[in-house]
């Protein structure tokens, strides 16, 4: 098995809560080279060191006093929010409102274009219609003949050429 | 003991001052606050009442929290500001002993250390001295190493929530703790070679 970095390890024994077992899995023969060995065994023996000195017991009545002392103490409070945390729905209700004004002003534009163009087309038709000599039938094709191109194709040219050679 | 969610509800209940869940958040955390306090100014009767101050501060402080907060760090912060007030205000008047400053009451027993009968006479001294050279050393620490490291050997608190308490990012953290370590193992090599600490518990 190939060692972790000599960075991991450490971390794992010298970091906050060292795992046992993962110190057991580093002091297996042949997971760390000689000098890896002793740098574990100095963290451990540190580790050791700092928690030999531990504090003696509390005393038995040292919730007590710190109620008692709090008892003393001005009832906590929950701070007031500031003004500006009270507005905070302000920012999402103009966001809303943007949205909303640009969906109308979206809807009423496309409204508004489609409707001049009905009008447009109508006024086409009317104006084709007093044209003499256009019979019913000839405005029945009227979409067709609309619809196409103001130029002549270039295959129409060529074939416009051909036959008048 | 990780902070959990039941840690946020009882503070957000104490927020709201109730005093019961204040009680709880007092007994669950009192010992690793002590220890804590301990490690950064080993006197025993000092670390108890700083200790206190600090759980008197986290009810002053209560309607500060935030539900975004680990409760943990929240009470650490405050442990490591008392803490480092203390540190400063000692630097400033090294002659002023805590207990001219604080009023005594409740129970003012003194901490009784390990019956020294029950040990030779010999180890009793060398864990005195052994205890001497480790105290001077941490103090010798700079204050955000010995800080750090305390909050790591207390165990309560991973990288990520230190660095929370310390204010910092968490390969700060990690730096700072490997450096202090570096620098203790200087300072004591002489012990960690010598196993003097196993003799001496």
């Amino acid at each position: 098995m190939t060692p972790e970095p000599p960075e991991d390890w450490i971390d794992d024994v010298s970091g906050p809560r060292p795992d046992p077992e993962a110190v057991r899995q580093l002091r297996r023969p042949g997971r760390l080279t000689d000098p890896e060995r002793r740098r574990l065994e100095t963290e451990l023996a540190l580790n050791e060191l700092l928690d030999s000195r531990r504090p003696p017991p509390l005393s038995s009545n040292f919730t007590a006093r710190v109620l008692a002392e709090v008892a003393r103490e001005p009832r906590a409070e929950r701070s007031p929010e500031p003004w500006w945390r009270r507005l905070r729905w302000v920012p999402r209700l103009v966001a809303f409102a943007a949205l909303a004004i640009v969906g109308v002003v979206i809807w009423n534009s496309g409204n508004a274009t489609h409707r001049a163009r009905l009008a447009q087309g109508a006024m086409e038709l009317g104006t084709a219609a007093t044209v003499p000599g256009i019979e019913a039938a000839t405005l029945a094709d009227f979409e067709v003949i609309r619809h196409m191109t103001a130029t002549p194709r270039p295959e129409d040219d060529a074939l416009i050429l051909a036959l008048a050679e | 003991m990780a902070t959990t969610d039941d840690d946020a509800d009882l503070m957000l209940q104490v927020r709201e001052g109730d005093m019961d869940a204040f009680t709880r958040l007092v007994d669950r955390w009192k010992q690793p606050v002590a220890h804590f306090v301990y490690r950064l100014l080993p006197d025993a009767d000092e670390a108890e009442d700083i200790a206190q101050g600090v759980f008197v501060q986290l009810w002053k402080s209560a309607g500060r929290y935030e539900r975004q907060a680990r409760f943990s760090t929240f009470l650490f912060t405050i442990a490591r500001n008392l803490c480092l007030n203390e540190i400063r205000r000692r630097s400033r008047h090294p002659a002023e002993s805590l207990d001219a400053r604080l009023e005594p009451e409740g129970d003012n027993a003194p901490h009784q250390f390990p019956d020294p009968g029950q040990i030779s006479a010999d180890h009793a001294s060398e864990r005195a001295e052994l205890v001497r050279k480790v105290d001077e050393a941490i103090a010798d620490l700079p204050e955000k190493q010995r800080v750090a490291l305390a909050l790591c050997r207390e165990g309560e608190l991973s990288y990520e929530e230190i660095a929370v308490v310390l204010g910092t990012t968490v390969p700060a953290t990690k730096s700072l703790i490997h450096r202090a370590r570096e620098i203790l193992k200087l300072r004591l090599k002489a012990y960690l070679a010598s196993g003097a600490w196993e003799a001496s518990t």
